[in-house]
C-alpha cells in the first residue's frame, strides 16, 4: 500500500528574520565576580523558510544539506519518489504525492536565514567553514553543562519534525566538531533534550571562555510528517547553563 | 541585536545549616551584549542523568528538594544591557530530626524567546541560568559511594577505545568527584596520565564516565587504571578514594 503525504506549501513573500547582523563589533565578556556562569548565543531565532524557488543572498548553505527552499524540498523528494504524476512543488497550495512503500525518508536542510555577530574573542576554529550559530559559555567555576531543551509552547510542532543541533563547523564536505566528538542531537518528536559540555567546546585564547559552535538545520521524516507551513510552525530551544 | 544571554554569580551555594538556621543569599543576574531582555525567575528541584545532564523539574518534585524551605520573589524583572540585577533569597531548614544529608533546588534565571514575525519553521533560543542551591543539615552527613562496572569498550565505527565506569552514590550527601585515569605499561610504569574534569555525584545519584583512550597511547601499555577523590558538601571529607582498574591485553 502505498503511503501519501501531504504538504501546503508557503505562498507570499519571503521574510526576513531576526535583527541585522553586526559587523565589525568587538565585545568584552571579562567578567570580575568571584564565581560565575554565563551563557549566550548570537543566534536568537533560526528559521526554515520554504517559500522559496531558488536561493538567495540570506541563504546559508551547508555542505551536505539542501536548501531550505521549495527547490531544495523538491531536489529531496525527487531523490526517493517513483517518477510519478503530482510529484513537483508549485510553491502555491497543497498538492498530494504518493511514495513508495519505504520505512523511512528523510531530508535535511540548511536554515535560510540565520543572524550573526561577533565577540572579542579569537577563536581558532582549526578548520575550514564557519558554523550556522554560536553558543559561548564563560565560567571560572569549574566543569559546566550546557542542556538544550525542546519545547512546543503552543502545539503546533509536527511530529516528524525535528531541529538538528550539531556541535560543530562545516569543512568541506564533513562536519569537524572539537577535538574528534561531534554532538549531534534532533530535537524534537524524537527527544526534546541535548547536553553539551567539555566534549563539544573549542578553547579561546582567554581562560575560563569556551566556544561551542552551532550548526542548526532542519530534519523532516517525509514518511510521517504532515506540515502546514501557512503561518509559523516555531518552538523554543531553551540552553540551560549549569555548573553545578 | 539577535543575541540572547545570561550569567548569574554565583552559580552555587553550598550551604550547611543546622535544624532551624536561616541563610540569606544574594544572587547576581547580568547580561553582557545583549538587547534589554525581560527575565522569568523560577524556582526548580534538578537532577543530573548519568552523563551530565541537567534536567530541572517543578519545586518539590524530588525526595531530596530543599523548594519548600526558599524564600524568592518569582516577578519577572527587566534586565537591561550590560547591567546587573540582584535578587535575594532566604533558605530556613526546618527543625526536624527526620532531615539527614543533602537537599537541593535552583534559582532560574531564564531569557524569553523573540516574537517570530515571519512564516516558516522557526526555532526561537532562550538562554537560562540556574543558581543551584544546596542545603546540607550540619552533623548528619554520611558520605559514600562505589565504584561500579569499570570496563573497556570500542566504538564500532571509530575504532575508539573507552574505558567505561560508573560511580554509585551510596551514602547521604552530594560528592565532589575528581580523580585521574592512569595507564601503566608492561614496566610497571606510568605510561599516560589523563586528570578527570570534575563531577558531580548527587544523592541517591550516578555518574557515569566515558573516557577516551588517549591517541599517542603506547602499545606496551597493558592496564587502565582509575582512581576517583571524592569530595563532600562545601569541601569536607567526602569518603575514601575508589580504585579500579580493567586489563587492556
Amino acid at each position: 500500500m502505498k503511503n501519501a503525504i501531504r504538504l501546503l506549501v508557503l505562498a507570499g513573500a519571503l521574510l526576513s528574520v531576526g535583527a541585522l547582523a553586526q559587523a565589525g563589533n568587538a565585545t568584552n565578556f571579562n567578567f570580575n565576580f568571584p564565581a560565575y556562569a554565563f551563557v549566550f548565543t548570537n543566534v536568537d531565532t533560526v528559521t526554515f523558510d520554504f517559500d522559496q524557488t531558488s536561493g538567495t543572498s540570506q541563504l546559508e548553505s551547508v555542505t551536505g544539506y539542501y536548501e531550505a527552499s521549495s527547490a531544495g524540498l523538491a531536489a529531496c523528494l525527487d531523490a526517493f519518489l517513483e517518477s510519478d504524476t503530482n510529484n513537483t512543488l508549485d510553491g502555491t497550495g497543497s498538492y498530494t504525492i504518493q511514495t513508495p512503500s519505504t520505512t523511512s525518508n528523510t531530508c535535511n536542510f540548511a536554515p535560510t536565514s540565520v543572524t550573526k555577530n561577533s565577540s572579542a574573542f579569537t577563536v581558532d576554529w582549526g578548520s575550514t567553514g564557519n558554523p550556522d550559530g554560536e553558543l559561548l559559555v564563560i565560567t571560572n567555576a569549574g566543569g559546566y553543562t550546557v542542556t538544550a531543551t525542546f519545547a512546543d509552547g503552543d502545539g503546533d510542532w509536527p511530529s516528524g519534525l525535528n531541529i538538528d543541533i550539531i556541535a560543530g563547523v562545516v569543512s568541506g564536505a564533513t562536519i569537524a566538531g572539537a577535538g574528534q566528538n561531534v554532538t549531534s542531537v534532533s530535537l524534537g518528536s524524537t527527544s526534546t533534550s541535548a547536553t553539551f559540555n567539555q566534549n563539544d567546546d573549542y578553547t579561546t585564547q582567554f581562560a575560563n571562555a569556551y566556544v561551542i559552535p552551532q550548526l542548526y538545520a532542519l530534519q523532516l521524516d517525509v514518511m510521517s510528517a504532515s506540515i502546514n507551513t501557512q503561518g509559523t510552525v516555531d518552538a523554543s530551544v531553551t540552553y540551560t547553563v549549569t555548573a553545578p | 541585536m539577535a543575541q540572547t544571554g545570561i550569567g548569574v554569580a554565583p552559580p552555587r551555594f553550598e550551604l550547611v545549616l543546622a535544624a532551624g538556621d536561616t541563610y540569606t543569599g544574594v544572587v547576581t543576574v547580568f547580561s553582557k551584549n545583549t538587547p534589554d531582555q525581560t527575565i522569568e525567575v523560577g524556582l526548580f528541584d534538578w537532577l543530573l542523568d548519568p552523563t551530565g545532564g541537567v534536567g530541572v523539574l517543578p519545586p518539590g518534585s524530588t525526595a531530596s528538594t530543599a523548594a519548600p524551605w526558599i524564600d524568592v520573589s518569582l516577578d519577572p524583572f527587566l534586565l537591561q544591557n550590560n547591567s546587573t540585577h540582584q535578587i535575594r533569597f532566604s533558605v530556613t531548614l526546618p527543625d526536624s530530626p527526620t532531615l539527614r544529608g543533602s537537599y537541593r533546588a535552583a534559582l532560574a534565571f531564564t531569557t524569553q524567546p523573540r516574537a517570530t514575525i515571519q512564516q516558516g519553521v522557526a526555532a526561537r533560543m532562550r538562554t537560562r541560568a540556574l543558581a543551584v542551591v544546596y542545603v546540607t543539615v550540619q552533623g548528619t552527613e554520611q558520605p559514600a559511594a562505589e565504584l561500579q562496572g569499570v570496563t573497556v569498550v570500542t566504538d564500532e565505527g571509530s575504532g575508539k577505545r573507552y574505558l567505561v565506569a560508573d560511580v554509585v552514590n551510596t551514602g547521604n550527601v552530594y560528592l565532589r568527584l575528581n580523580g585521574e585515569l592512569r595507564f601503566v605499561d608492561t614496566a610497571g610504569e606510568v605510561a599516560r596520565r589523563v586528570e578527570l574534569p570534575e563531577r558531580v555525584l548527587l544523592r541517591e545519584g550516578l555518574v557515569r564516565y566515558r573516557l577516551a583512550f588517549p591517541d599517542d597511547l603506547p602499545g606496551d601499555a597493558i592496564l587502565a587504571q582509575i582512581e576517583i577523590q571524592p569530595g563532600g558538601p562545601a569541601g569536607s571529607y567526602g569518603g575514601p578514594p575508589l580504585y579500579g582498574e580493567v586489563a587492556l591485553r
